[in-house]
């Protein structure tokens, strides 16, 4: 989860678009590797039934029991056919609902309640959710936002933004069970907008 | 029942056949850096004529379903909306750039345009003349400072659309500016005072625009230093309408 922000090129860009403010950078990074490893603690142990798909499941194990009969390439070629099938629509439709959202919903309607450093980290989170930017820019996109947002809301779009948004979950839907992907979501929204808060108050 | 099959099986193949088609058409025509920075032209190309080969491979060998499931009706009609809606949105409907309806809904000149302070001096030798200072250039000086005394008699000559702003005299040369692609992409422009405009100009109308900055007649807040033009005159919309 965390290595959308967790490599050179996010950290760089990160680095790059917030020159002179640190504390972006590290609360990103720190947010990153915490809301990571906070889900593996949480979901470690649990077993692979209970989280993915029966469908998801059921395809892996007749992959794995008809491997030996059929030639590499062919194998290769189901795999491909396989893997586009489910993909592919959940990518486009993904795709599709953001970028609705991008042109339907002004963004001024969000911007409105971006002085309140309460309001303001919530604001962040659900623009992450919506615009779907990928890590290694968003942080460009962001910087647009300084002059009118809290530091804080910044640091939750950041951690936010590159672990869940609608393009991911529709993509993550194809694997794992639905009420799964709500609880990570709940997890990461509170954690996000944790860092964004401990920013805003305490920093 | 067949076609329902194959349709259910081949959707995913079918859906990266349109998507590469596109990019290639796109690509030829010119317009891929309509919705890519051009620096990723050449890797989405080479992966759309990679995805067009791996799925013409798949369609001859006709791979065979190793867990093959009855085909409920919403699965089958739900892969073949998709598969339309994206022939209809990829190979149907013309490409188009964004507008000054989104550079509106954006806000123009919302926020930071660089990552460090572009100076006024290191512009200027960089590009020699004020003439010669793009829109992307004055944007970002105009983002840091909007102060008229900075600006006074400054000849500027900029080109793009026409984005109304919140002062009926006012209105914005403006462009879009690109990290990644279209989702990023902010607007960015220069405020022109011009009481009348619209009926000259419509929004959207890619224009040329030469004159010098000057404080705003009518002192306004939001857009205290404005250009005074000159000479306006249409143009046709550039072949790489953003800036990178």
């Amino acid at each position: 989860m965390a290595a959308p922000i967790l490599n050179p090129i996010t950290i760089i860009t990160t680095q790059q678009a917030f020159a002179g403010d640190t504390t972006v950078l590290l609360m990103r990074v720190l947010g990153g590797f915490f809301i990571a490893n906070f889900i593996g603690w949480i979901y470690g142990n649990a077993r692979q039934s209970d989280m993915l798909r029966p469908d998801f499941v059921m395809s892996c194990r007749a992959e794995t029991a008809n491997r030996s009969q059929r030639s590499k390439l062919r194998l290769a070629m189901e795999l491909f056919t396989r893997e586009l099938r489910s993909m592919m629509p959940a990518l486009l439709i993904g795709a599709g609902i953001a970028g609705l959202i991008q042109v339907a919903v002004p963004r001024e309607t969000i911007l409105l309640l971006g002085n309140n450093p309460a309001w303001s980290v919530m604001v962040m989170i659900v623009l992450a959710f919506v615009a779907s930017i990928c890590s290694s820019v968003d942080a460009f996109f962001a910087l647009a936002f300084r002059g009118t947002f809290t530091t804080g809301s910044l640091v939750s779009f950041l951690t936010f933004g590159p672990m869940i948004d609608i393009k991911m979950l529709s993509l993550m839907r194809t694997t794992y069970k639905t009420k799964i992907l709500l609880q990570v979501t709940l997890i990461v929204t509170l954690l996000a907008a944790c860092f964004g808060l401990v920013v805003n108050y305490a920093l | 029942m067949r076609y329902k099959q194959w349709l259910n099986k081949w959707s995913g193949v079918i859906l990266v056949l349109i998507i590469s088609i596109n990019i290639i058409w796109l690509f030829c025509e010119g317009k891929l850096n309509w919705y890519i920075h051009p620096r990723y032209e050449i890797f989405a190309v080479v992966f759309a004529v990679l995805g067009i080969c791996l799925s013409i491979v798949a369609l001859a060998m006709r791979p065979t379903e190793s867990h093959l499931h009855s085909l409920r009706r919403r699965e089958w009609m739900g892969q073949g909306v998709l598969v339309l809606v994206a022939v209809v949105f990829a190979l149907v409907i013309a490409p188009a750039t964004l507008t000054a309806i989104t550079a509106t809904q954006r806000v123009v000149n919302s926020g930071a345009l660089t990552t460090g302070s572009a100076r006024e001096s290191s512009i200027l030798k960089e590009r020699g003349d004020y003439i010669n200072f793009t829109i992307k250039d004055w944007a970002s000086l105009l983002s840091q400072s909007n102060d008229p005394s900075l600006y006074e008699h400054k000849p500027v000559k900029v080109s793009g659309f026409v984005t109304p702003s919140g002062d009926d005299d006012v209105y914005f040369v403006s462009r879009f500016l690109v990290t990644c692609c279209a989702v990023d992409a902010r607007p960015i422009g220069v405020p022109v005072y011009d009481p009348g405009w619209r009926d000259k100009i419509s929004p959207d109308q890619w224009i040329e625009v030469s004159g010098v900055f000057s404080a705003h007649p009518h002192q306004s807040q939001e857009n205290r230093t404005v250009v005074i033009p000159s000479h306006t005159q249409k143009i046709q919309q550039e072949d790489n309408p953003y800036v990178h």
